[in-house]
């Protein structure tokens, strides 16, 4: 058997109880919220009435987790997954991913990099930071607009957006792309009016003001 | 020389079924600068009975791992070292079509979520020609060609073994597919070895990250699945009683991190080939 004296008063104690809330259920069990809940897999936890203000969540795995009236910010979560997708990663490749989207040899290895940096790790201060390195390092003129134009795209879940950007990406140098940046731009130009003034809430902890974002996408249709 | 065995091989017991590590003896006649290591690596669902609760425990990520104490690998033969192609074929990913039938389906249906009329709005304003750019963007048929590795080499003769489709939790046989050759059927090895002496030995270490393992519980009382919000408390405090080791026997993996456990151990040793 490969488990070996679990806290069976613990289980019990969790089983036997009515309350669903998950920082109660915590409670029971004697695990350390500042220290037990790093690297976690808690995929579609239920946060509602949950006080988190203990929780250190780093590294955790909180994709699809319900945020909507939880209580207080976790101590601790910038590198933990908050993302829509399910892809294979961990919140420890990070580096890893972060390294590829920087320095890969092509534009659209970087851009798909960063994509599933977004689409994992969710659109917030860590990969708005990303953007930022990205915007004054990456010289091509391609990557600097799909990357602002994604996480923009990924924050208001526009997928016809999402979808250009890695056709674009998918498209590479090929001379196509040339008249795709106009549409590029013309999607850049519409969200970079309205992002100001369309709130984005119940997110994960560490979302980022949408309006942050406006002067990266005016960064690209001025360019025209 | 012939009828004598040159090597010993010992598979150390382990108290687990989540995986299992088969090591091989190497053919008759094997030379001892081409020593194939055959190992059949096999995984399934451990399912862990509690009074109360079913627990179902699963891997989706494990390594396999050699220490050699004498002889050598030989170069270029460890079993997916994958050299990278100077160059890659990315193809496009979606439809088009596809995308905006999703989302005036998803707008249909209300699915577009807590800011619906402002994604609306949105919406409207960029795509306010849909009908015609449906018609336009449908022929743009995708598929992305992406290649995705069971077994990767790493660096310092270590394996990953991952499973790429989802759920992604290793089931199955891994490592041991034999393949037809003129010969017949033959192993494909993980590695070819060389020993120069008796007494060198090759260990070989199967592991998996704490935060690789997925349990899914089950009310044997209730008869139900539990609330995701148990399931994941549940989770962690049965992640924190799995035991750094289930093999028996003082065999250690050396460096071993804090969050690994070791699930099973193999070891070869050349006994009469000098």
């Amino acid at each position: 058997m490969l488990l070996s004296d679990p806290d069976r008063h613990s289980i019990d104690r969790i089983l036997s109880t009515v309350t669903d809330v998950f920082s109660e259920l915590v409670a029971l069990t004697g695990l350390r919220p500042e220290l037990d809940f790093v690297d976690a897999d808690l995929r579609g936890v239920d946060f509602r009435g949950s006080h988190l203000a203990k929780f250190n969540f780093e590294y955790a795995d909180l994709r699809g987790a319900n945020w909507a009236d939880s209580k207080g910010e976790p101590s601790h979560y910038r590198f933990a997954l908050r993302g829509s997708s399910s892809d294979a990663i961990s919140a420890r490749d990070i580096d890893k991913w972060a390294r590829a989207a920087k320095f890969s040899r092509t534009w659209s290895e970087r851009f798909f990099a960063f994509k599933c940096i977004v689409d994992n790790f969710g659109e917030n201060y860590l990969t708005l930071d990303l953007l930022r390195e990205i915007g004054s390092r990456d010289k091509s003129t391609y990557m600097r607009s799909a990357s602002a134009l994604y996480l923009a795209a990924s924050l208001y879940r526009i997928e016809e957006v999402k979808s250009y950007c890695k056709e674009l990406a998918a498209g590479s140098n090929s001379r196509i792309n040339m008249f795709r940046m106009t549409k590029i731009r013309r999607y850049a130009r519409e969200i970079s009016k309205v992002v100001a003034s369309i709130p984005v809430d119940s997110k994960p902890p560490g979302y980022f003001d949408p309006k942050e974002l406006r002067g990266d996408l005016e960064r690209i249709w001025q360019r025209e | 020389m012939s009828g004598q065995q040159q090597y010993n091989v010992i598979n150390t017991p382990s108290s687990q079924n989540l995986a299992e590590l088969d090591l091989w003896l190497p053919p008759q006649g094997a030379p001892r600068v081409m020593v194939p290591l055959l190992i059949d690596l096999r995984f399934a669902r451990e399912v862990v009975a509690l009074p109360q609760l079913r627990v179902e425990v699963a891997a989706r990520r494990a390594k396999v791992r050699l220490t050699l104490s004498g002889g050598e690998v030989v170069r270029n033969s460890r079993y997916g070292d994958h050299l990278n192609t100077p160059y890659i074929t990315t193809e496009i990913m979606e439809s088009a079509r596809k995308i905006l039938e999703q989302e005036q389906e998803a707008s249909a249906t209300g699915e577009f979520g807590i800011a619906q009329g402002i994604f609306g709005r949105l919406s409207a304003k960029l795509f306010a020609k849909r009908s015609k750019k449906t018609a336009v963007e449908s022929d743009s048929l995708v598929k992305v060609a992406v290649n995705a590795y069971r077994i990767v080499y790493r660096t310092k003769d270590c394996w990953d073994i991952i499973e790429p489709i989802p759920p992604r939790i290793l089931s199955g046989k891994y490592l041991g597919d034999s393949y037809e050759s003129r010969d017949g059927d033959r192993m494909e090895p993980l590695c070819f070895l060389t020993f120069t002496k008796n007494g060198q030995t090759v260990d070989i270490w199967l592991s998996v990250d704490r935060q690789d393992l997925t349990f899914s519980l089950f009310d044997r009382v209730k008869a139900a699945k539990i609330s995701r919000n148990r399931e994941a408390v549940i989770g962690e405090l049965l992640r924190r009683s799995v035991p750094t080791s289930a093999i028996s026997g003082p065999a250690v993996l050396p460096q071993i991190a804090s969050q690994e456990v070791l699930l099973a151990h193999s070891r070869l040793e050349a006994v009469n080939v000098a």
